[in-house]
C-alpha cells in the first residue's frame, strides 16, 4: 500500500480525535503497518474547528503530517467548506450528511453517511464518529475491519464496547447503501 | 596556622559537637545576631537528640545562609537565592524520614522567595524554617528589604523607604503553616523551645527572629554601629502578644508582636497526604 | 526496583513516550509546571509515578520545579522536569545549581514557536543555543539529545538518564511539539533488554571521598552520595573546593571550571551519535534534527529519485556538537543545506563552524508552526544543488 493520508475534521467534541487514533492504532499495532497521527485545533475546546490527521504507509513514514488527504472524513459544514479543497484529485470524501451539504465536484467521490442520526437511533449521538469510521473502513478497505473491531474493543471506555461495535457495523452497512447509490 | 579549637576549652561544647571545626570561625560580623540564633538552634538540636545522620541543614542565599552553610557536621544543602523552600520540598518529599532545619532571610524568603514560601506553607511541608530577619540586605551591602521599616534609609532608599514592611508571620499563618512564632535574638531560650516545637510539629514550622545587623541596618538605618543600640531599638519596636492584649490601639500602633502565633496539629501536610496517596495507588 | 513499564506495542504521543522512558530509566521523582506542549508528559507522570511508588509534584512555578528536582537528586532520586521555551528560560538559573554541583537529572524541552509566548501549540526549534549557553556564567559543557520520533523519544530519554549518571550532570532532551504531539508506534522492550545505569555510590569512607573531584577533572562515573548516607555532603550555588566549601580563590575557580567542562569534553567519543543516510557517494548534504529531520530525509529521497547525489545527516546528540562528524561531511560534499525551524540560524551556525570552510553551507530556516514540507526542502535543494 502506498502512503495514504486521511483527514478527519469537524468541530471540537465530535470525537474525531478518537476516530483518528483508532485508525492509526489499528494500523500500527494490529495491522502491521506504519502510522502517524497528528492534530490541530481551534482555540475553543468545544465548537472550534478540529482536525485529526492520520498517515498510513507500508514503509517508514518520513512526513507525519497530512498535506493533501486521499480520504477526507468530515462532520461539520465549516470544516468541509474550509478543507475540501485540499483533498487529492480522485480522493474520497465521507461526509455526515445530517450536518454537511456538499458542493458538486466531479474530481471527488463524495459519500453521504447519516452518522449523527444513526448514532441517535443507537441511543448516543457521541458514537457518530465510530459510525462514520465504519463507513470509511468499508469504503476504502485500507485497514481490515476485523482489526479495527479488535482495536475498538480494547480502546473504548469499559462498558461501551458493545455500543461502539454496533456503531461501527452500522457505519459499514451505511456505506453499502450509499455506495449502491453513488 | 592556628585554628579555633587548638585548645579544647575555647570551644563551646555545642560547636564542638555539631559544627565543622575547619569552618570556624564563621563569617558573621562582630555583633551580628545570627550567632545567637544558631546557638539557640544547636541547643534545640541537642535537647531533641537530633543527629548528623538524620538531620539536614538547608539554606538560601544571604547572611542567613552564608553563615550557616557548610558548618553543620551533617549534610548541608544550600539553594539559590529564594529557592530554599523549593529545595526543601524536593528533599523532604524524597526523604520524608529525615529532619530538615532551614535557614532563610528576609530577602530570601520575603522577596525573591515569596512564592515558594507561600506554597510551602500552603502545602504544610513538614520542615522547620528559621527566618533571620535583620530588616535589610546585609550580605550585598545594605539594600532595602521587604521587612525594612517605612522611612528606613538604605543604600537603595537614600530618601527613605516608601514601602510598608511585610509581616512574614501573618503571611505564614494565612498561607497555612502549622507552627508560627516570632522572637528577638535575645529571646534565647524561647527560640530554642520554638525550634524544638517546630521540629516536633508535623507540618511547616516558621520561626522568625528579629535580629541585629550592626554593620548595615545599624549603620544606614539607625546611624549606629553599636550592636547593643540595635538590639535596644528592636526591643523598643516589639511587644509580646500577651502584653499587647493590655494595650490600646494607639499604644499598639507601629509595634511588632512577638511570641507564638499559632500551633495547630490537625491539618495534615503534603508529606503525610502523599504517603496516603501511595498507599492507595502504588501497584508494586 | 522493577522498571515499572510494561513491555508491548503502543500508539502514543512522543510526550507520553518520554514519560514511559523516564520510568523505564528508574525516574521516581518528577516536578513540573503545566506548559503547552509538554503538559501531556506531566499528566502521564502524575498518573504513573504513584503506581511505582514515585513522587510527582506540580510545583507553583517553573523555578520551583527545577530546584525541586535538583534537590530530589541530591536526596538520591533519579529526577526529571519538563517545559517549553519560556519555561526553560525561567529554569536557567536553577540549571546552574545542577551544573556546578554535578547533579544528575533530566530536563526536557518541548520546543515551540517563539520568542516569548509565541504560539504555544505549534512547533519550532529556537532553543538549541539556550540549552547549551543559556545558563549564565559559562564554564559548562551541556549534554543534549534530540529525538525524531516517538520511539526515539522513549529510547533517548533512557539515554539521557544514563548519561546524567555517567557524567554526573543535568542532561537535556531537546525535543519539539511535532515529536511531542505526533502519535506513533512505541515498542517497549522486555525489562531484560533495557540498559539502565544506576547511581554511582562511593566505595571509600567519607574522609577519603572527594565530592567534587577538582584534582581529576576528566573522571566520569564519579559517585554521588546523597543526604543521609553519612558523607556530610555540601551542595551550594557557590564556587566550591572539592569538599563543597565556598571559595573565592582563583585557583579553586579555575579547577572547578575545568572540572565542569573537561569531564564532558574529554569523552567526546562517548557523546557522538549521528545518523548518516545516503552519504557514501553524496555530493551534497542536507542536515536537520528533531521534528524537522524526517521531512528533510523525505526531501533527500525525492532528490535521489531525480538522480541528485544528496545525502542526509542528523545529529542525535546535539550537544556536544558533533564537530568531527560534520567535518567529515563537509570534506566529502560541495554544499550543505541546513534545515531548521528558526529564522535567526542556530544549527546552521554550528554546521558552518564545524565545516571549517570545506563546504558551502546554506540555511533553510522557517519560523515554525509546522515542520518544513518535504517539497519545500526539495525545491530549495534543487535550486542550490546544481
Amino acid at each position: 500500500m502506498a502512503r495514504q493520508e486521511v483527514r478527519f475534521a469537524g468541530f471540537g467534541g465530535q470525537g474525531l480525535l478518537l476516530a483518528g487514533i483508532l485508525l492509526g492504532k489499528t494500523a500500527s499495532i494490529y495491522a502491521g503497518k506504519q502510522a502517524a497521527q497528528t492534530q490541530s485545533y481551534g482555540t475553543e475546546a468545544r465548537g472550534g474547528a478540529s482536525q485529526c490527521n492520520v498517515v498510513i504507509d507500508d514503509k517508514e513514514i518520513t512526513y507525519v503530517g497530512v498535506v493533501n488527504p486521499d480520504v477526507f472524513v468530515v462532520m461539520s459544514q465549516e470544516a468541509y467548506d474550509k478543507l475540501v479543497g485540499e483533498v487529492k484529485e480522485g480522493g474520497r470524501v465521507f461526509y455526515d450528511c445530517d450536518l454537511v451539504k456538499v458542493k458538486d465536484n466531479p474530481k471527488l467521490k463524495q459519500i453521504p453517511i447519516p452518522s449523527t442520526n444513526t448514532a441517535k437511533d443507537l441511543g448516543r449521538q457521541m458514537v457518530a464518529n465510530v459510525v462514520i469510521l465504519g463507513a470509511m473502513a468499508e469504503g476504502t478497505k485500507m485497514i481490515d475491519a476485523e482489526h479495527l473491531k479488535t482495536c475498538i474493543k480494547e480502546s473504548v471506555p469499559p462498558g461501551t464496547e458493545e455500543l461502539n461495535l454496533k456503531a461501527f457495523e452500522a457505519g459499514r452497512a451505511l456505506y453499502g447503501k450509499a455506495a449502491g447509490g453513488v | 596556622m592556628s585554628t579555633v579549637g587548638d585548645t579544647l576549652n575555647l570551644i563551646h561544647p555545642l560547636v564542638a559537637k555539631y559544627l565543622r571545626r575547619e569552618r570556624m570561625p564563621h563569617m558573621a560580623c562582630p555583633g551580628c545576631g545570627i550567632g545567637q540564633v544558631v546557638h539557640a538552634t544547636l541547643m534545640a538540636v541537642d535537647e531533641l537528640g537530633l543527629t548528623p545522620q538524620d538531620t539536614v541543614w538547608v539554606q538560601g542565599v544571604g547572611c542567613s545562609s552564608r553563615i550557616t552553610y557548610s558548618t553543620w557536621v551533617g549534610d548541608n544543602v544550600d539553594a539559590h537565592h529564594g529557592r530554599m523552600f523549593a529545595v526543601a520540598t524536593g528533599l523532604k518529599m524524597s526523604r520524608p524520614d529525615m529532619n530538615f532545619i532551614c535557614f532563610t532571610g528576609d530577602g530570601d524568603c520575603g522577596a525573591i522567595g515569596g512564592n515558594h514560601f507561600i506554597h510551602a506553607c500552603r502545602r504544610n511541608l513538614d520542615v522547620t524554617a528559621i527566618l533571620f530577619n535583620n530588616g535589610i540586605y546585609g550580605m550585598t551591602g545594605g539594600q532595602v528589604a521587604p521587612t525594612s521599616p517605612l522611612g528606613a534609609v538604605t543604600t537603595t532608599t537614600p530618601y527613605g523607604n516608601i514601602e510598608d514592611p511585610f509581616d512574614m508571620c501573618k503571611m505564614a499563618v494565612a498561607a497555612g503553616a502549622s507552627y508560627v512564632a516570632r522572637w528577638r535574638s535575645t529571646d534565647f531560650r524561647q527560640i530554642a523551645n520554638s525550634v524544638k516545637k517546630g521540629v516536633q510539629t508535623k507540618g511547616l514550622a516558621f520561626i522568625e527572629v528579629l535580629l541585629q545587623c550592626p554593620t548595615n541596618f545599624g549603620r544606614y538605618v539607625l546611624k549606629t554601629s553599636n550592636p547593643q543600640e540595635v538590639v535596644k531599638w528592636i526591643k523598643q519596636q516589639t511587644v509580646s502578644i500577651k502584653d499587647a492584649e493590655k494595650l490600646s490601639p494607639e499604644e499598639k500602633k507601629g509595634k511588632i508582636l512577638y511570641g507564638e502565633f499559632l500551633h495547630q496539629t490537625d491539618r495534615p501536610g503534603i508529606v503525610e497526604r502523599y504517603q496516603q496517596l501511595l498507599k492507595q495507588h502504588q501497584k508494586e | 526496583m522493577s522498571s515499572g513499564v510494561k513491555p508491548g506495542r503502543y500508539f502514543v504521543q512522543g510526550d507520553e513516550a518520554i514519560a514511559e522512558g523516564a520510568l523505564a530509566a528508574g525516574c521516581r521523582f518528577f516536578a513540573g509546571y503545566p506548559i503547552t506542549p509538554s503538559s501531556e508528559t506531566s499528566e502521564a507522570m502524575a498518573r504513573r509515578l504513584p503506581e511505582v511508588g514515585g513522587v510527582c509534584l506540580q510545583m507553583e512555578d517553573e523555578l520551583a520545579s527545577i530546584h525541586c528536582i535538583g534537590a530530589a537528586a541530591v536526596a538520591g532520586m533519579k529526577a526529571m522536569t519538563i517545559s517549553s521555551g519560556p519555561g526553560i528560560s525561567l529554569k536557567l538559573e536553577g540549571l546552574g545549581w545542577g551544573i556546578k554541583n554535578e547533579i544528575p537529572y533530566v530536563v526536557v524541552d518541548v520546543q515551540r514557536a517563539g520568542p516569548s509566548n509565541g504560539v504555544a501549540t505549534r512547533v519550532a526549534q529556537g532553543d538549541l543555543y539556550t540549552v547549551r549557553y543559556g545558563s549564565a556564567g559559562g564554564n559548562a559543557s551541556l549534554i543534549a539529545l534530540s529525538p525524531k520520533s516517538t520511539q526515539e523519544a522513549f529510547d533517548l530519554t533512557i539515554e539521557c538518564f544514563n548519561l546524567a549518571e555517567i557524567f554526573r550532570c543535568p542532561v537535556f532532551l531537546l525535543t519539539d511539539e511535532t515529536v511531542g504531539h505526533t502519535r506513533e508506534l512505541l515498542v517497549i522492550p522486555e525489562e531484560s533488554e533495557l540498559k539502565i545505569v544506576k547511581r554511582f555510590k562511593p566505595t571509600v569512607p567519607p574522609e577519603k571521598f572527594s565530592m567534587y573531584p577538582l584534582e581529576t577533572p576528566e573522571v566520569i562515573r564519579h559517585p554521588f552520595p546523597s543526604i543521609g548516607e553519612g558523607y556530610g555532603i555540601c551542595v551550594s550555588p557557590y564556587t566550591h573546593n572539592s569538599k563543597g566549601y565556598a571559595s573565592t580563590a582563583q585557583d579553586v575557580q579555575e579547577k572547578m571550571a575545568k572540572r565542569l567542562v573537561y569531564k564532558v569534553t574529554a569523552h567526546l567519543d562517548m557523546l557522538t551519535r549521528v545518523e548518516n543516510q545516503m552519504m557514501a557517494d553524496a555530493e551534497y548534504a542536507v542536515v536537520a534534527y528533531g521534528g524537522d529531520a524526517r521531512p528533510a530525509l523525505a526531501a533527500v529521497e525525492m532528490a535521489r529519485a531525480q538522480g541528485l547525489k544528496v545525502g542526509f545527516f542528523r545529529p542525535v546528540i546535539v550537544w556536544p556538537f558533533p564537530d568531527g562528524e560534520v567535518l567529515k561531511v563537509a570534506e566529502k560534499v560541495k554544499k550543505i543545506l541546513v534545515c531548521e525551524l528558526n529564522i535567526d540560524g542556530q544549527l546552521v551556525r554550528e554546521v558552518e563552524r564545524a565545516s571549517k570552510g570545506k563546504a558551502e553551507v546554506y540555511h533553510f530556516g522557517s519560523g515554525g508552526v509546522e515542520p518544513h514540507l518535504p517539497s519545500q526542502i526539495f525545491n530549495e535543494l534543487r535550486r542550490l544543488f546544481k
